[in-house]
This record gives C-alpha cells, structure tokens and sequence, in this order.
C-alpha cells in the first residue's frame, strides 16, 4: 500500500515516471517471500498447514499469522519473527527507490516532509504509513465525519488486499448527499447497522476487480462483469455482516444488483472512498 | 462421479463452481439461475446433489431446500453463502441440507465437503 501512496505523490511531483514506479513495485514484487512459504522453509510449518491456512484466508477477513496462531500452527513469538524476516515494505520501496538512482535517502526525507505537509499527516501518521498495514493506513484517509463507516472500509480493504491485489490503496473519504453512479454493483444489507453498499466504476478499477475476482478476460463493463463485481461485494458485505454477527446484531444481505444505465443517490450520509488498483480507480460507497 | 445441479442467480459463481466440479470428475446437468427453476429442474433431472445458492432474487435457496426436501426427503443440498449469514445457515441445516459452502470458492474445501457426502452416500 505504502509504495503505490508515496510512488503516485512522487510522479505526481515529477521525481520519477510511471514506468519506474511499475519497475520497481514489479522488482520488489519478486524478492518479496510470502510468510507461509518462509514458515515452510524455516521448519515452522508444514506445506499442508500453510496450505490450509491460505485457503481459509480467502473466506475470512484475517491475517495469516492470525489464522496460524489460532490452529495452533505458529506462535506469536514466531510470527513477529516471520514478519521480521519478510521485511518492512516502505524501507525496501525506499531501497529500491536508492537503488533505482531514483533519489538518495536525503532527498527521501525531503520528499517526505513535502508529502506530510501536502496531507497535513502528523509525524506519528507517518509512521503509521510506513508500516504499511492498512488498518493503521486506513484511517489515516477517514475523516471525523467518515470514521463511523471505518469498520466496513476497513474490510473492504483487506478483502481487497486478500482476493485482488496486494497494491491496493486508498484516497480521501468524502462525506455526500448525492451520488450520480453511472456503472456500478450494489448490494443491500438489512438489518440493525445494515446499510446499502456500491462499487463504483471510475478509471477501470471495477473492470480489474471483475477480472481478478470472476477469472475471466472481461474487456468491458458488461453485465457478466458486474455480475462478477457484484459477487465480489457480497463477499465483503457477508465478512462484515459476520464481524457484526459476532457482536450479536444479526444482518441480512440481498441479491446484489448492476448499475448499467446511470443511478442517482441520494442520502443524508453517503461516504465515498476512492480505492485504487495501480493506476485504475474505482469507488467505494456506503450509505 | 455425481450428476450435480447448481442453483446461483450469479453467472460468475456458476461459471467458477461448474470448472470445479467438473475438474473434481462431477458432471454438471444443470444450471438454474433461481430457487424456482431450481426446484422445477430438480424434479424432471433428479439430480444426484443440488449445490444451492441462499440469496437470490425470486425464490431463495432455503425456500428452494424446503421444496425439494418436501418432495425427496434424501435429495442432497449443499447450501452455499458469503460468510455473516449465520441464521439462513441455521434455517438451512433445520430444513435438512446436507453441507455449507462459503463464497468465495475454494476449490480444495469444495472438493473435500462432497467427497464428504459421497461416502455419507455409499
């Protein structure tokens, strides 16, 4: 996440192109380990049990450690050394920046302070940003009047990280009262905290989410592509009902629906958070 | 092998599930895209499992497990749901389905849950 925040700030300021910031995500991509395999190789775990534990990922808004802990598989003690031994991501982007003869560790720091100022982030929310975990990162883009639709972006987020791709990152949420959606899925959860959901198309970023998630070369947005966007949200929309589930409110999710010829909203509360998918853009609204 | 029909208003979801049970040596007679065709197909093709969709528009999945139930107390209904519908699940396992499936798919926990219910079979 963090390398895709400071790499757009840095071609949006003219420090690199688009095609350096690719190369050196596609380059640290390489190098990185995942932490079930570096379990594997360490003896830690079993192929079978980090199998197992990636699988139960995909229906579960958890971590991998977390999942490993509770089958009894890792230790914390050894997760903190697994993650260790992965490596911090924002120091091997500024690594790779450095290595790239994109900037030196100086002009990083330079182009940090700029970054900070431009986003008004306090040096401990910088700190939160280079430990590159979205649940500190994520709510560092919420404001006051956003932080009540924190829990469901943040799950967003993570199944988003989880199912589609591990850059994912997110922009400024907005609070509104209308929204003129003019491709879209949406899904309706009743109940208690049940709200009405959209994924909404900007710059491609749905289309990416469709073919990812519905395994299929989608060259548009067209109804089995929303179709498969659709299922997507009601994946999210079912983790988050099953978080409240467990805090004893009981939520129930409709048939998600399409947006293919323009929908207008309008609320009282609709928070929008753009996500992004490298250089595509969708949004993601809750109202 | 078992001659399986999916129930899932999703295209996408069907697509996937098909290209696993397929892949698991499954044949697929059978795609109903609601509970009400679901139920209909169900009682011309006799199936040999039905996995079934919870939410969909029309009739939904637990609706559609009571029909089938009620006409084939031995059909077997694999009930397939995002994760958070904890009280369809319930409903589902009181009217007789014989296994749950979490959305997304995965196809080694697919795989395991109907040989599973192929052995509970024989």
């Amino acid at each position: 996440m963090v390398e895709y925040i400071l790499g757009d700030y840095l071609v949006e300021t003219g420090k690199m192109t688009d095609i350096q910031l690719e190369t050196i995500v596609e380059k640290m991509d390489k190098v990185r380990v995942k932490l079930g395999l570096i379990a594997v190789v360490e003896g830690m775990m079993t192929i079978e049990q980090a199998d197992e534990v990636n699988r139960l990922q995909v229906t579960m808004d958890k971590r991998f450690g977390d999942i490993a802990v509770e089958k009894g598989y890792l230790t914390d003690e050894q997760i903190g050394n697994l993650l260790k031994t992965q490596g911090n991501t924002y120091l091997a982007f500024s690594q790779a920046l450095v290595d790239a003869g994109v900037m030196n560790l100086e002009e990083m720091d330079d182009v940090l302070e700029a970054f900070r100022i431009k986003h008004s982030f306090s040096k401990s929310d910088m700190e939160m940003l280079k430990s590159d975990d979205p649940d500190k990162i994520v709510p560092l883009y919420l404001s006051p009047e956003t932080l009540e639709f924190g829990e469901w972006i943040g799950i967003a987020v993570r199944t988003m990280i989880r199912c589609i791709d591990r850059h994912i990152y997110v922009g400024k949420a907005e609070l509104v009262n209308t929204a003129a959606i003019s491709k879209g899925a949406m899904q309706t959860v009743e109940g208690e905290c049940g709200k009405t959901t959209v994924f909404e198309e900007v710059q491609e970023g749905l289309l990416a989410v469709a073919i990812i998630f519905g395994q299929a070369d989608f060259t548009e947005l067209d109804e089995d592509a929303l179709d498969a966007a659709g299922e997507f949200l009601n994946c999210i929309n079912g983790l988050y009902a099953s978080a409240q589930s467990q805090k004893g409110t009981s939520l129930e999710l409709l048939p998600p629906e399409f947006i293919e010829n323009g929908k207008e909203v309008i609320s009282e509360k609709i928070c929008c958070i753009p996500i992004f998918i490298k250089n595509k853009e969708l949004k993601f609204l809750i109202f | 092998m078992s001659k399986i029909m999916i129930v899932d208003d999703s295209k996408t979801s069907r697509r996937i599930l098909r290209s696993i049970l397929e892949e698991c040596g499954h044949e697929v007679i059978f795609e109903a895209e609601n509970g009400e065709i679901g139920y209909l197909k169900y009682k011309e093709l006799k199936p040999d499992m039905v996995t079934m969709d919870i939410t969909m528009p029309k009739m939904d999945g637990i609706e559609c497990l009571k029909l089938i139930k009620h006409v084939d107390e031995n059909a077997k209904v694999v009930m397939i749901t995002a994760a958070g519908q904890k009280d369809k699940m319930m409903e589902a396992i009181k009217n007789g389905a014989s296994e749950f499936l979490t959305k997304p798919f995965e196809r080694e926990i697919i795989k395991k849950a109907l040989e599973k219910i192929c052995k509970e079979d024989k």
